[in-house]
């Protein structure tokens, strides 16, 4: 009895160990960041402000890694960037990027669990990370090469955008696309007309089968809110981060438009959230859902919402959408 | 003032349908939408589908109070079930394996029927409670002395961790990840009425079984020895209560996810309240636990208006305080 008590320990305790075989490795490999860190001073540098910090990176970064930053991703587009190693989502990178910006990359793990070894093989000259990481992921990170953090919030989108245009030396592509971006706005809102002024729009995200809402900076808030001149909303101005709506308080408000934004896991016939969601009584009986003014995916539902690439993209959906 | 323990279960037992329509009309009648009393009465008896207001009510705020009362009492009974017959006041389905084995069915459903339905997952579910409970309970009573206390809790621990193991591997092998966590997501925002007309007869099957082994659990609850010398068939009782357990704790699962804290903490708060026979025991911790599931759902509702928040920080919230009061007053009498 004791024998079959101690067989089954033991097996716990290597599944236990090989999970944290992991963190022992990082340990090792820190001693080699420190060499590479000192490889790296020795070739030229620049300092960049950014995000009220200055951060001294290389002159022109030719081995860019983007660690669990979407918005990144989506800067790297629009400025033709091409690092060479990313984060992957559910196994692999983002079919919006997969075939063009992370055409040649390398997988550096999940988009929450960057893996170090991954990331140290592919000798790094600056990190592009997510501002979303904890303090102690992001001191692991730290020790590996120089990192720039990639704000996730929506009104940093200039920033983030300049400054992955000075690493490659493309700022005049980024103003460049910055001032279309601009003169896109003009013509939508010319568009669009005054009546944005009293349109309810409201933004949601279907995370397992829940129901989110982000504050009025973030996701696709910023755009539609401050960009195109819809009034922000009260729950949206009450809320401080990614917040959970009832389905009622929804009613409550009952939006003229509703842009939802779906993630479909890998497995698209077990998505079904969303058609439990169209089934519902109370969800029918909104205005914008018998109008149908209810706009799923407008945008791919992996952009982030705030930077240059979703704007356009948004700008875009909106007035085809509203047009109709 | 002392009153006896058999009566304060009385005053439980008769005082529960006040207390439950009581706390059922301020669950109805409190939400993130404000509706006058009186279209709440309308939308019960007189209710048009073209209102969304009538919606909110018929169609998510009943199904929540009437299936929060309904999971709060499967958990609770399934909690008292188990720790009664094992003597074991850590008992609770989190650690014997029983929500770790519905993981593992369910997660194996997913890969093998990725387009199974509501019902078939939740029979899997159930499949899977029971296989976990007999998984433990088998090897507890192969090993000598496997059933005392500690190792009954051990060998749960193992068999739960090593069953949920299979479970995340074969979900991240068939990347099925972010479906599993939806389903064990405690739900009971999203509870369906029609999920609730499904969940009915496996919880009332369990419930009357818990109601029919209550005596020979309180036996059992004396000693394996006592419960066999006073003519019980102890195996035959083991297992019927792990029939139950599995109905119990298989159905809640499956209409609203994993909700922490009920299973344990109920039965404890009905046995300082109530005593130690079981035939008290079981209704009351029914009731309690109904009503506790209930109250803890409206105040979710409340913590960060108009926002939701997860069932289980509320549950630990009202429970601990309540949890500690109770040990307090009873000066940490061992009530195992």
């Amino acid at each position: 009895m004791k024998r079959i008590i101690f067989v089954l320990t033991a097996l716990m305790a290597l599944i236990m160990l090989a999970a944290c075989g992991n963190t022992q490795s990082e340990g090792k490999s820190q001693s080699k960041a420190k060499e590479q860190g000192a490889q790296a001073a020795s070739e030229k540098t620049q300092e960049i402000e950014h995000l009220g910090k200055t951060y001294t990176v290389p002159a022109r970064a030719e081995r860019i890694i983007i660690v669990g930053a979407i918005e990144a991703m989506e800067d790297a587009k629009i400025l033709d960037v091409k690092p060479v190693g990313a984060s992957t989502t559910g196994g692999k990178f983002p079919e919006a990027f997969a075939k063009d910006v992370l055409k040649d990359a390398t997988p550096i793990g999940e988009k929450t669990e960057p893996n170090v070894e991954a990331i140290l093989k592919l000798k790094p000259d600056v990190i592009l990370m997510s501002t979303k990481f904890p303090e102690e992921t992001k001191q692991k990170i730290e020790k590996l090469a120089p990192v720039v953090p990639i704000s996730h919030i929506s009104e940093d989108w200039k920033d983030n955008l300049m400054v992955l245009a000075k690493l490659t030396g493309k700022e005049d592509v980024a103003k460049e696309k910055l001032q279309a971006y601009e003169h896109h706005l003009t013509t939508a809102k010319e568009e669009l007309g005054a009546n944005v002024k009293d349109k309810k729009i409201l933004t949601l995200r279907i995370r397992r089968g829940d129901l989110f809402i982000y504050p009025e900076d973030v996701f696709m808030n910023a755009a539609l809110y401050h960009d195109l001149g819809f009034p922000a909303l009260e729950v949206t101005k009450a809320a401080n981060a990614q917040e959970q709506l009832p389905l009622e308080k929804i009613s409550d408000i009952d939006p003229d438009y509703m842009f939802v934004q779906y993630e479909t896991s890998s497995n698209q016939d077990k998505a079904n959230a969303l058609q439990d969601l169209e089934k519902n009584p109370v969800w029918k009986s909104l205005k914008a859902v018998k109008e149908d003014h209810v706009f799923v995916n407008a945008i791919d539902p992996i952009l982030e919402g705030g930077p240059l690439y979703s704007r356009e993209a948004l700008l875009k959906a909106t007035v085809e959408k509203l047009a109709e | 003032m002392h009153i006896s323990q058999t009566s304060l279960a009385k005053v439980i037992l008769i005082f529960f349908p006040l207390g439950f329509l009581a706390l059922a009309v301020l669950s109805i009648s409190i939400g993130a939408k404000e509706i006058p009393f009186g279209d709440i009465y309308q939308s019960i008896f007189h209710f048009d589908a073209n209102q969304p207001d009538h919606q909110i009510i018929i169609h998510n705020r009943l199904p929540r109070a009437l299936g929060a009362c309904l999971i709060g009492a499967f958990l609770a009974v399934s909690g008292a079930l188990m720790q009664g017959m094992t003597r074991n006041y850590l008992a609770s389905p989190s650690i014997m394996g029983v929500s770790d084995g519905s993981v593992f069915l369910v997660t194996a459903c997913m890969v093998l029927l990725p387009n199974a339905g509501a019902f078939v997952l939740v029979l899997f579910s159930l499949a899977g409670s029971a296989f976990g409970v007999f998984l433990v309970f088998g090897l507890g009573s192969i090993l000598p002395n496997g059933l005392t206390p500690v190792r009954l809790a051990i060998i749960g621990t193992i068999i739960g961790t090593f069953l949920s193991s299979l479970a995340a591997a074969l979900s991240i092998y068939f990347k099925t990840n972010q479906d599993i966590s939806f389903w064990y997501n405690a739900r009971l925002h999203q509870l369906d009425p029609a999920m609730i007309k499904l969940a009915v007869p496996f919880g009332t099957a369990g419930l009357v079984l818990a109601l029919i082994l209550a005596k020979p659990i309180t036996l059992l609850s004396l000693g394996d020895e006592t419960a066999a010398g006073l003519g019980e068939n102890t195996t035959r009782i083991k297992l019927l209560t792990i029939v139950a357990v599995a109905l119990l704790t298989g159905i809640s699962v499956a209409l609203a996810g994993k909700i922490t804290f009920v299973g344990l903490l109920i039965p404890h708060m009905t046995r300082y309240l109530v005593g130690n026979d079981y035939r008290w025991v079981i209704p009351c911790t029914a009731a309690l636990g109904g009503l506790f599931l209930i109250l803890s759902d409206t105040a979710s509702r409340f913590l960060n208006s108009p926002f939701e928040t997860p069932i289980s920080i509320v549950t630990s919230f009202i429970g601990i305080p309540f949890f500690i009061y109770l040990i307090k007053r009873n000066g940490g009498k061992a009530n195992a």
